[in-house]
């Protein structure tokens, strides 16, 4: 189990490693939405933008990450987040993310394009600086992100 | 925009009325009428709204305290569905939440909720929104629901050291600011499944508890009886609300004995009942809430969504009169909350209307326990 465990771990680095290095040509930001747009479409030219990317058959309860980044959205100036899913909701799961007032920015053409996990992707004046694939990677990124925006 | 007027039973209702109206079931005892008093639909606004509503508590003066899973903060809403203030908001703080629980209370101007990591309780006041303390728990103590009678604070949970169910400690001792109080359980003995089979402890841990000035009820997930003890804790009789229309549970030994690898967790809850509230109405009649619940698939990241069938049954004190199972009239596209208080049953259902927003409406039943009818009442409207 943990040999499993870290070799998890070191798949999510090499993936973390591999687009980090895309993003030195803007990848993330190229990522193609179905609605022609791009990831980079929904990241504001000014401040921090994080880019949420989640299957809409995510636990949004969970842990309450997708809460607490609405919440960090609405109490910080000069930083946004916007979710983008994976790929188009079903009736429910529309009906989950509506109930939860959660606007979603878009939908990814290509899953393959992003990690399967949830990822969060963070900009700052357009240029992609940080990533976190997972909930638990994404609560630290949070935290980090409050102490920095918040007070 | 969501509706910004409370209003009566709506169209909404007309049209669970219809799917629910039906007589008791041929032959099998029924549960008590259920009598639509009141129907109120939250003015929620885009600053403060419901995104994921984990328990409902009803104060005295018929204000209802919210808690979100998703901002992790108690929200306030008055018996008019106006909005009051918000207690709390996520952090690591005093007075904020890292995980915001289903258990809490309300007493005068107090306001506790637990949070759940690490496990404590947040206390504020109710009229200023100010954080008052915050109070641990012993260490392996588990609080799953709360009572205020007479100035004490009754907890009921689980020590998993003792097991022991019920902890009574005076409500100034937990509520002045900077005080170190600890809450601990040290009064009646946890049913023999949780101790035995872990497996039961994850899955049903429910214990809950009404207080008179004569006495406790105490009930819990994975046991049909539910105990009346002196406030000492002593065993003065036990009442047994017997499953007609809702699923039940194994008997004790069987929940004791069971293999997590012959019955997984999801089967576990998708097999029984868990009792969920109690209350007492103006006849002394002891009121059940249980929940049947079904988990949808589970979800990418973990977790199951959850819908839940809600039951009320009645038994008078004396252990006569029992009318079990009334199946609680809820949308089948929510997630419902459900909540007893006195003689009344609070649902809160959320649902989007016809322009797709978001609308939280609460309905309060009366519970009648003297007509063993199974009836769902519903004023016509305009009456």
């Amino acid at each position: 189990m943990r040999t499993a465990n870290r070799l998890r771990a070191a798949a999510i680095c090499l993936a973390y490693a591999a687009l980090l290095s895309c993003s030195s040509g803007d990848g993330v930001s190229e990522i193609r939405l179905i609605d022609g747009r791009t990831i980079g479409d929904a990241v504001s030219a000014e401040g921090i933008s994080v880019v949420l990317v989640y299957s809409p058959d995510s636990c949004f309860s969970c842990a309450g990450i997708l809460g607490r980044w609405v919440q960090l959205d609405r109490e910080a100036t000069g930083l946004q987040v916007a979710l983008i899913l994976t790929s188009e909701p079903d009736e429910r799961e529309k009906r989950d993310l509506a109930l939860r007032r959660v606007p979603v920015a878009g939908v990814v053409l290509n899953p393959d394009d992003v990690p399967a996990d949830p990822v969060a992707y963070v900009f700052e004046d357009l240029a992609l600086t940080d990533l976190a694939v997972g909930l638990n990677s994404q609560a630290s990124l949070l935290r980090d992100l409050s102490s920095r925006v918040l007070r | 925009m969501l509706d910004q007027r409370p209003r009566g039973p709506s169209l909404l209702i007309a049209v669970v009325a219809a799917c629910f109206l039906h007589g008791p079931l041929q032959g099998m005892q029924s549960g008590p009428a259920l009598v639509l008093e009141d129907s109120v639909v939250l003015r929620e606004s885009t600053e403060h709204y419901l995104s994921d509503p984990a328990a409902l508590i009803v104060a005295d003066d018929g204000s209802y305290f919210i808690a979100d899973r998703f901002s992790n903060s108690v929200l306030r809403f008055g018996r008019d569905g106006g909005f009051r203030r918000a207690f709390g908001r996520v952090g690591q703080e005093p007075g904020e939440f890292t995980v915001v629980g289903v258990q809490g209370f309300v007493a005068d101007d107090l306001l506790g909720f637990v949070d759940l990591r690490p496990m404590s309780l947040e206390i504020f006041e109710v009229s200023s929104g100010r954080y008052r303390n915050t109070v641990e728990f012993a260490e392996a103590t588990f609080p799953l629901s709360f009572s205020v009678h007479d100035e004490t604070l009754w907890t009921a949970g689980m020590d998993r050291n003792a097991w022991k169910a019920i902890g009574a400690h005076p409500i100034r001792n937990v509520s002045s600011r900077g005080s170190d109080a600890v809450i601990s359980l040290d009064r009646v003995t946890v049913p023999r499944p949780y101790i035995e089979n872990p497996m039961v402890f994850g899955v049903l841990a429910f214990t809950v508890i009404d207080v008179s000035d004569d006495d406790l009820v105490v009930g819990f997930g994975a046991s049909p009886n539910v105990l009346r003890t002196d406030h000492a804790g002593n065993v003065l009789d036990t009442l047994v609300f017997p499953s007609v229309r809702r699923r039940g549970l194994p008997d004790e030994d069987e929940l004791a004995s069971l293999d997590p690898r012959e019955t997984s967790i999801p089967e576990l809850v998708e097999s029984t009942s868990a009792l969920t509230a109690l209350s007492r109405d103006e006849r002394g009649s002891v009121l059940a809430l249980h929940q049947d619940f079904d988990l949808g698939e589970r979800r990418a990241g973990g977790g199951y969504p959850q819908q839940a069938d809600f039951y009320v049954s009645s038994i008078q004190e004396d252990g006569s009169g029992v009318c079990p199972d009334t199946l609680v009239p809820t949308l089948e596209t929510g997630v419902a909350k459900a909540a007893l208080r006195a003689g009344s049953l609070y649902v809160l259902e959320q649902s989007l209307d016809d322009r797709g927003s978001p609308k939280t409406v609460i309905r309060r039943f009366r519970i009648e326990s003297s007509d063993c009818t199974g009836r769902i009442v519903f004023p016509s409207q305009g009456g």
